[in-house]
């Protein structure tokens, strides 16, 4: 935590002039009278004087950045972004996600189909949870139709889920309960995607490294 | 024609810590780590209120048994890193001599 201090001279590396202390006879008594109460002079060594330092103690927030760095460079890339995760899988490392809306159609026959969609408003909440800002791929009102196969975003900005004849299924059933990996910017402090994409300076982060910088 | 007076800023703390010092500034909201040396200028200018540099070296000068001179040149780099961290803020007066 703390920030290693400039070492001043050692004493034999400090100024020392016997001369001058002929020259200026002081009593300890004499010297404790008249620093009164001065914690940091009285511990002054006559004779020597190290050369003032000063360093900074880096705040926790700092050593967060550092690490969070540290952290998320070592996580996957876009192009090599860890795939959905299933509602209950419990998968190691954990990343840091966030859940899917399920629309469908055609629910009552025997060929469902299902869309799933990244909610800006979901990412949003786990950035403000977070304390992340979230980039322009998408906005709190809109979303972004997701290939749970590819684990990648299809398309553009949506701002229903129900085109095309689908619903929004709600609650959403447990087997289609999917959660794609949120990808962070190098610096972490903005989440800028969902899933596979060919950027190779975006990351994934894990609960771990996440709570090792934001505790 | 100018001289730079130095003045510790209101509401610094200093508080030892083991073999040093930490000081929290409320001006910059950062704490720093000094050593003894640098704690006692601090120190000079809350007792001393306004000094020069060459003033605060002339009370450490007598306390330590040196030279004012070989102080005065030991403690002018310190004003720029006291002022960067938000413990010392520099005043301007009017040259007396």
């Amino acid at each position: 935590m703390l920030a290693s201090v400039h070492d001043g001279p050692r004493a034999d590396e400090a100024h020392s002039r016997d001369e001058a202390k002929m020259s200026h006879p002081q009593t300890p008594v004499e010297v404790d009278r008249q620093h009164g109460n001065s914690p940091a002079r009285r511990k002054l060594i006559r004779g020597v004087f190290a050369l003032p330092a000063v360093a900074a103690v880096h705040s926790g927030s700092a050593l967060a950045a550092t690490s969070s760095l540290r952290c998320l460079g070592n996580g996957p890339t876009g192009p090599n972004a860890p795939g959905v995760i299933l509602a209950g899988t419990i998968e190691t490392p954990m990343f840091l996600r966030v859940e899917l809306i399920v629309a469908g159609k055609d629910l009552s026959t025997s060929s469902p189909l299902y869309r799933y969609f990244v909610a800006g408003s979901k990412v949003q909440a786990v950035a403000t949870a977070r304390g992340v800002g979230v980039g322009p791929f998408i906005t709190l009102s809109t979303f972004l139709l997701f290939n749970i196969s590819t684990n990648t975003i299809s398309g553009s900005q949506l701002t229903v889920v129900t085109a095309d004849g689908y619903a929004q299924i709600t609650p959403t059933p447990a087997d289609k309960k999917y959660f794609a990996v949120l990808m962070f910017n190098a610096d972490g402090t903005q989440i800028v995607g969902v899933g596979n994409s060919s950027a190779t300076d975006v990351h994934a982060a894990t609960e771990s490294c996440w709570t090792s910088f934001t505790p | 024609l100018t001289l730079p007076h130095f003045a510790r800023v209101p509401g610094v703390r200093v508080e030892p810590l083991g073999e040093g010092w930490v000081a929290y500034s409320p001006l910059a909201g950062s704490t720093h780590v000094l050593n003894d040396s640098g704690a006692a200028v601090l120190e000079l200018l809350d007792e001393q209120g306004v000094s020069s540099s060459d003033q605060v070296a002339a009370h450490i000068a007598v306390e330590v048994g040196l030279p004012p001179a070989e102080i005065g040149a030991s403690i002018q780099p310190l004003w720029v890193e006291l002022i960067a961290a938000g413990l010392v803020r520099e005043i301007r007066a009017s040259a007396q001599s």
